[in-house]
């Protein structure tokens, strides 16, 4: 490459095209890592399956309604088996879509309220409870509440903000990968096509794709290493299985992408090898 | 000096030395374009982590070991203070049929399991406010036959205490009459939902409001008195 | 609101938790943060005061731990600032305080949390935060509700239990503010 007349200000010029590069490729790979898991509706579903978080999930709703059952003259049993894995299933998922959709993350608890309602007054009717021990006011009130504790069960903490914060950029993000890839590939063939000697030119992309390939191994690595992860103070079971799942998820697949960039460097510099010996030869 | 042993070509230096060097370059410039999210989001981050996984089991700890001490006082030096969400003493109304495990704390496990005190309120012989907190259909049942100049009788580890009930009131949950957190002399607020028997959920409370009748003074609680 | 600057101040006290434990009673580093606390910050006229049951509960926290005067100097240090800071701001109260101002604030809580080895649980509502420290010690699980439903509502129910007491439930209360800053469910919480 003859840009300057000085080769030493020639070689500091590539070296900071060669960093650039690297940047852009580190930047393209966290982001892909991030738009195919973080922003994926189907990554989410699928961690949430593959983990333990519904069985959890309903064993904590069923728990809290039991203390809401406890404080209404209602037996232990009343709640037990009570909630509906089915349904809250069906209820996540589709609090899944609205959050990828944009929509506003409200819970409908129609569901829940009536077959909560069916179960009270059977069992009003079974255990014979006399007239002066019923309000409606009373038990609207116990039925709003169960609801709540059921909407709240089911809404994934912090994605209303998360939406509100994020999600809004996901056009961006796809225009910031389609930036930084273009960026990388014209400083490429920037390289590949001002130097005369084209090992040269490919020891400066190794530079890059190596660079970046160590920052995303790095990454994962300090993580598990670390196992920061695990040490999340989350307050329920179910959300320490789904957040845990998908941190591990996103950073396993930012491993994946370093090793494909470790790949490529090793490729780059077999490459370089034997340019280096053609052009000597 | 000559060197001795293999030379390793400059070329395979750069291979292996700038790569890390660039990282490190890398590093730099994430730190100083991203300084201020950095730093918060660690910060923040770092309340959010903890050495050992939470506990998420129900169960709780019992500190609880009857005694048959009757002194008038105890060093706060003997006493174990309870933690939120441990069992340190259990309360008993003979009269109404109330008989409860006493916790410290009134959140979830305690209300579960029994009844609790309310931990911006103080344990028994402080020689202040004690607001104690029952589920009107488990533990705190019985208070509705509650009447005045029944006995209130809790058991701890450092000492056993009575108490009179003076009076019962209704207020509304949200009302700010029902305690007073600041008081300067040991009296005892036990409270549950009213009306009792219900199915459902109120918005008004059952106090049942008593007087230190016996058990030991906590002392030594401050340096001065030490 | 006006109990945002109770919460810091009182957050910033009631989980000592990497100090030594089995030192009952209240000793003088103690006893020198409790009136500290019970110092108001004054807010462009207005006193603001940390309730009872913030001060009862460091009382009765600081009952089971043993602080000593580097670490009592510490957590006065940062009262003492954050309650200049409120006084600094010009508001007349914590509400009006801007999205900076509250990032301040969280700076010196997230300075305590450092300070005293806390940590925030997450729960599954906004409003349910339980502070435990680093060794998975449970500090803080209450409700925002002194008076409890016996009943159920929220605070009955253990993670959707909010809670007011302490510092470390403003803590992390602040830190959630960060992250959500103006989001509906932040007024709420306060």
């Amino acid at each position: 490459m003859k840009i300057f007349k000085n080769p030493k200000l020639n070689t500091v010029f590539s070296l900071i095209l060669s960093f650039i590069m690297g940047i852009c490729i580190l930047a393209c790979s966290l982001l892909c890592a991030v738009r195919f898991t973080v922003f994926n509706e189907d990554f989410l579903i699928e961690t949430l399956n593959n983990t333990d978080y519904y069985p959890n999930l309903c064993s904590e709703i069923s728990e809290n309604l039991m203390d809401i059952g406890d404080a209404s003259g209602l037996n232990k049993t009343f709640f037990e088996d009570f909630v509906d894995e089915v349904l809250v299933r069906r209820d996540v998922e589709s609090y899944i879509y609205k959050f990828y959709s944009g929509r506003e993350l409200k819970v409908n608890t129609t569901n829940f309220e009536k077959a909560l309602r069916t179960a009270l007054n059977t069992y009003i009717s079974q255990n014979g409870i006399k007239s002066e021990s019923l309000s409606q006011k009373n038990i609207n009130y116990f039925v709003k509440e169960a609801s709540d504790i059921y909407a709240s069960g089911i809404a994934l903490k912090y994605f209303p903000s998360i939406q509100k914060s994020v999600m809004k950029y996901t056009t961006r993000f796809n225009i910031f990968i389609a930036v930084t890839a273009v960026v990388a590939i014209a400083i490429a063939l920037f390289f590949i096509f001002t130097n005369e000697w084209k090992h040269i030119a490919v020891r400066y992309i190794y530079y890059a794709f190596s660079s970046a390939a160590l920052f995303t191994f790095i990454i994962p690595a300090v993580v598990f290493a670390s196992g920061i992860v695990s040490k999340l103070t989350i307050l329920t079971r179910s959300l320490n299985y789904m957040y845990t799942a998908c941190i591990n998820s996103v950073f396993t697949v930012i491993l994946v992408i370093a090793v494909v960039l470790i790949f490529i460097s090793a490729v780059l510099v077999i490459v370089h090898n034997k340019l280096r010996k053609n052009a000597s030869g | 000096m000559k060197k001795s042993g293999k030379k390793i070509s400059p070329q395979l230096k750069k291979f292996v030395l700038i790569p890390p060097a660039m990282v490190l370059a890398m590093c730099i410039f994430f730190v100083a374009l991203f300084f201020p999210v950095i730093s918060d989001a660690v910060s923040i981050g770092n309340m959010f982590l903890s050495d050992k996984q939470v506990d998420y089991s129900k169960s709780f700890d019992n500190i609880f070991v009857p005694t048959a001490d009757d002194s008038d006082t105890v060093n706060a030096s003997d006493i174990d203070f309870p933690t939120i969400n441990k069992q340190f003493g259990d309360l008993t109304i003979k009269s109404c049929d109330v008989d409860a495990r006493l916790f410290f704390g009134d959140a979830a496990i305690p209300l579960r399991n029994g009844v609790g005190i309310y931990a911006g309120s103080f344990i028994p012989g402080y020689g202040k406010t004690i607001l104690v907190a029952g589920h009107n259909n488990t533990y705190f049942n019985g208070l509705k036959n509650v009447k005045k100049g029944d006995t209130v009788k809790i058991r701890t580890s450092y000492g056993n205490y009575k108490y009179e009930v003076t009076e019962t009131k209704i207020y509304n949950a949200s009302s700010k009459k029902s305690y007073d957190l600041d008081a300067d002399e040991e009296n005892l607020i036990l409270y549950t939902c009213y009306p009792f028997d219900q199915v459902g959920l109120t918005e008004k409370r059952f106090f049942v409001y008593a007087k230190k009748v016996s058990g030991p003074r906590i002392i030594g609680l401050y340096d001065e008195e030490k | 609101m006006k109990k945002l600057f109770a919460g810091l101040a009182a957050a910033l006290i009631i989980g000592l938790s990497c100090v030594s434990a089995f030192a009952a009673g209240i000793n003088s580093s103690e006893a020198s943060v409790l009136n500290n606390m019970r110092t108001p910050a004054n807010m462009k006229g207005n006193s603001v005061y940390v309730p009872a049951s913030y001060i009862n509960q460091a009382e009765s926290y600081f009952n089971t731990i043993d602080m000593t005067t580097a670490q009592a100097g510490k957590i006065n240090s940062i009262i003492g600032q954050a309650r200049s800071f409120l006084g600094s701001t010009g508001k007349s109260s914590v509400k009006e305080l801007s999205a900076s101002e509250r990032k301040t604030l969280i700076n010196y809580a997230s300075a305590a949390a450092a300070v005293l080895n806390l940590s925030a649980a997450a729960g599954s509502d906004d409003r349910n935060i339980k502070v435990i420290t680093k060794n998975g010690k449970t500090v803080v699980d209450d409700s925002t509700n002194i008076i409890k439903t016996t009943g159920a509502e929220e605070s009955v129910l253990p993670y959707v239990a909010s809670g007011v007491l302490t510092v470390l439930l403003s803590i992390s209360v602040f830190g959630l503010t960060y992250l959500k800053r103006k989001s509906a469910a932040y007024e709420e919480v306060r």
